[in-house]
């Protein structure tokens, strides 16, 4: 199979395909800019004594590791968007490279169909990457001097751009190998779908061990080993509810909870992750809200006018919204394209009543139900644990924080579930296609 | 005088390119088996669409147990429809994140039953049709066969009046067929549904009282085979 | 007709009467005229006289019908040959529908009103060989089969000659 060959087959064919693709390439892209962001940063090395106007970020050595590694953080989000971007269409590409192989595809030309799909996501992502790069380091050029907290582009970032480029490109053309699509050419039930439940809670159970150990002592380690508590917790515990919460609503006499139930059942591990993952943003944003709480009351109010405060606060409020996009984008791209692939049976469905409006509240309870208590959850669990280091250091504003967190993660959960419920209807394209009686027609 | 199952008026559709009915005129008994039969694109499948309600006739009038479906405002229609019509299609009908028993409890859920309730119906029917060890399984792990089975049960579990079947046989081997086609006969025969059955099939029309035959979007002809 | 051959098949599973080929006969082919007691009789002495059966005991009346004949080992050998022999292709009743077709369009009849009648009066015949409670050990379902997707067969000439026809009048107007 030569070169042409493999690119005509990788080739994006339908709609949704290019849709698919062009998600990719947006998520490599934003991954490739905070990588070079990541890297220019790391490379700055001025300090105060340069004398030119700087933020403290970048002038302090031990805060500048701190943006090099957010940078790397928000990377690592915009890759797992890009992953998931890569799982999208399974059915319909799964047919595809079935068929691959029924015509005399080798398991390894298969293998390799898919990593040349994902690859040229990769490159053009890493080609975007730069241009995106530079837009934002200007744009950050024009914020008042504290929040300039990407050092002007130079010369150098047009020789790690090149380098970005091969990174993603093989990065992505390893992952998209390593996704086994297509390769069994009967539909058999996933080996894996039975016994993952006890491997999730034992990493939530790990999660769950390092939070409760590490707030035992008190030291600078505390706060690392809580985020890694957390993370693993949330990835752990995440897809086992969503699992519980499925089967709960899948018991109800409610036809359209029922339906709900069971996709979220059925897709427990993809939702669960990117549910892990706003609850990890949740987290942020709760550390930062009683933070914020924290230097109010000890500060006596000066904060509201210490640019250094402020910055820190509304970048890491922004990453931790940019990364709950992310994880809502790639939420909303699954459900879409479950709506694809299950459009004949739902049409069928209509004969019933479920028609376009009876399954948009479906797919709306859908994302509303696992949404809302994640943000929620993260909120509180964010705020709860900086509000206790507070607690034990007898700080006497520790009560107001846990006042403050708490209204702070019930109003989080009213926005979150507004937006999923307006993210809802953003798929009425899809859901409307999905009823249609031309789905039903045996051709 | 006992009223019609279905009946159709002048029933026209077209799709954007192509005219699928000009006209179609249709009466069903209660009880009564049709086939509707005909080369494909011949607009078996738009007529059956039309009747269900599925799609709406764009010219012309669709009774359904007497019921003008486009007099009714679209709640009415809908629960009209919900229990008055069943729909077997070739394949693929099942929700595929159900269990057998929760595909087939779906329509009495939508039409408000306790959930409990309508578990025991539809296991009822599960056992009816042959399924009754498979109930809790989902479609996927499942033959063809097995899943028309269910699908049977599904669109008979209301008891329905009239119950419209898409070449149910289709997708199926002919042993496999000739089971679905004698369950659909002696279900409906057992509630007193009527039965129209769309197929190219001689074997599966041989079934039915009474053959229709459409060709471009007309009814070629009508002959009773009872 | 094969009938002596038939007869040599009925006798395969060991030494029988006159009247138990008859009814073996009957049994095999339910929806068949059934075979008359002189045709076994006269069959079986043809045979007898070929040396493909044999007679294994007279019974003490004498008489055909206490007559227990055997398959020879040459019988053996004639059935399987027999079975082992693929039939010729061959048109049978067919003809006359393929005749009656052709004479309704050159007599200028409505094609279509015959292909109603015809399907008609085949689905029907389907439909009663699929009405047919068989019974769990009976080889007669087998039969009907044979026949219903004959008629089958029919109808999707009948279909296929009419489309033609049609699509032909189509194109020449």
């Amino acid at each position: 199979m030569n070169l042409r060959t493999l690119i005509e087959l990788a080739r994006p064919r339908s709609s949704t395909d290019r849709r698919r693709m062009a998600l990719l390439v947006s998520a490599v892209a934003l991954a490739g800019a905070f990588l070079l962001a990541g890297q220019r940063v790391a490379r700055h090395s001025a300090t105060y004594l340069d004398g030119w106007e700087q933020s403290s970020y970048l002038a302090e050595p031990g805060l500048r590791q701190g943006v090099v590694v957010a940078a790397v953080l928000m990377a690592g989000t915009a890759c797992a968007l890009a992953f998931q971007a890569l799982r999208l269409g399974t059915a319909a590409r799964d047919r595809r490279l079935t068929t691959l192989r029924l015509a005399g595809a080798t398991p390894n030309q298969v293998r390799l169909v898919g990593a040349v799909d994902a690859g040229l996501g990769g490159l053009a992502g890493g080609i975007l990457a730069g241009p995106l790069y530079f837009v934002l380091a200007a744009a950050v050029q024009a914020l008042p001097g504290e929040a300039r907290v990407l050092p002007a582009p130079n010369y150098l970032d047009l020789l790690a751009w090149p380098v970005a480029i091969v990174l993603l490109t093989v990065l992505a053309a390893i992952a998209g190998r390593s996704l086994r699509r297509g390769l069994v050419t009967e539909p058999t039930v996933d080996p894996a779908a039975t016994g993952w439940r006890t491997k999730y809670l034992v990493i939530g159970l790990v999660g769950l061990a390092l939070i409760v150990l590490s707030s035992m002592v008190f030291n600078l380690v505390t706060i690392f080993a809580q985020t890694a508590g957390v993370v693993l917790a949330a990835s752990g515990f995440a897809p086992l509810a969503v699992a519980r919460h499925g089967r709960r609503l899948g018991r109800s006499g409610d036809p359209l909870k029922m339906l709900a139930g069971a996709r979220l059942l059925h897709t427990a591990r993809p939702v669960g992750r990117m549910l892990a993952l706003l609850v990890f943003c949740g987290g942020v944003a709760g550390v930062v809200m009683a933070m914020a709480v924290d230097l109010q009351a000890t500060s006596g109010g000066v904060i509201q006018d210490d640019p250094f405060y402020l910055t820190g606060f509304a970048f890491v409020g922004l990453l931790a919204l940019f990364a709950a996009l992310a994880a809502g984008v790639a939420l909303l791209a699954g459900t879409a394209d479950d709506l694809l692939d299950q459009r004949r049976q739902l049409a069928a469905l209509s004969v019933f009543g479920v028609g376009e409006s009876q399954l948009l509240r479906s797919v709306r309870r859908r994302l509303t139900s696992t949404v809302a208590p994640a943000i929620t959850i993260g909120l509180l669990i964010g705020g709860g644990l900086y509000s206790s280091i507070l607690l034990r250091a007898e700080y006497s504003s520790s009560g107001r924080a846990f006042v403050v967190v708490l209204v702070g993660a019930v109003t989080g959960g009213l926005v979150a579930w507004l937006v999923a419920a307006a993210a809802a209807f953003l798929l009425r394209g899809q859901v409307r296609e999905a009823v249609d009686p031309q789905n039903l027609r045996s051709a | 005088m006992t009223e019609l199952a279905l009946e159709l008026i002048r029933v026209e559709y077209a799709y954007r390119r192509d005219v699928a009915l000009r006209g179609v005129s249709l009466q069903v008994r209660p009880g009564e088996v049709v086939a509707v039969t005909g080369p494909s694109g011949c607009g078996k499948s738009t007529l059956l669409h039309c009747a269900a309600g599925i799609l709406r006739a764009q010219a012309g009038t669709v009774h359904l147990v007497g019921q003008n479906l486009a007099e009714l405002p679209e709640a009415d229609r809908t629960r009209l429809r919900r229990t008055q019509a069943g729909v077997v299609l070739q394949f693929g009908q099942l929700v595929p994140d159900l269990s057998l028993t929760d595909n087939v409890a779906l329509p009495l859920l939508l039409e408000g039953h306790e959930r409990e309730a309508a578990r025991r119906a539809a296991l009822g029917w599960l056992e009816r049709v042959g399924v009754a060890d498979d109930a809790a399984a989902t479609p996927s792990e499942l033959s063809g066969g097995q899943n028309q089975r269910a699908a049977v049960a599904r669109a008979l579990v209301t008891g329905p009046a009239i119950v419209f079947a898409d070449e149910p046989t289709g997708s199926l081997d002919t042993h496999a067929g000739e089971q679905i086609m004698e369950l659909l006969l002696s279900s409906a025969r057992v509630g007193g549904s009527a039965l129209v059955i769309v197929t190219h099939d001689n074997l599966v029309a041989a079934y039915a009282d009474r053959e229709v035959r459409l060709r471009d979007g007309v009814i070629q002809h009508e002959v009773s085979l009872s | 007709m094969a009938t002596a051959e038939l007869v040599l098949g009925l006798l395969h599973n060991g030494p029988a009467h006159g009247y138990d080929v008859k009814r073996g006969h009957d049994a095999w082919f339910p929806d068949s005229r059934p075979l008359a007691f002189g045709q076994v009789y006269t069959t079986l002495s043809r045979l007898e006289r070929d040396g493909l059966v044999e007679v294994v005991d007279r019974g003490s009346e004498g008489g055909p019908e206490r007559t227990v004949y055997a398959l020879t080992p040459q019988g053996r050998e004639h059935l399987a040959h027999w079975l082992a022999e693929p039939i010729q292709p061959a048109l049978g009743a067919v003809d006359e529908m393929v005749r009656k077709v052709v004479a309704t369009i050159r007599t200028g009849e409505d094609a279509s009103a015959f292909l109603a009648r015809q399907r008609s009066s085949h689905l029907r015949r389907i439909r009663e060989l699929k009405a047919v409670e068989s019974d769990s050990d009976s080889s007669s379902w087998l039969v009907r089969d044979y026949m219903a997707l004959h008629l089958d067969a029919d109808l999707r000439w009948l279909d296929n000659a009419l489309d033609r026809i049609t699509e032909q009048k189509e194109t020449s107007r």
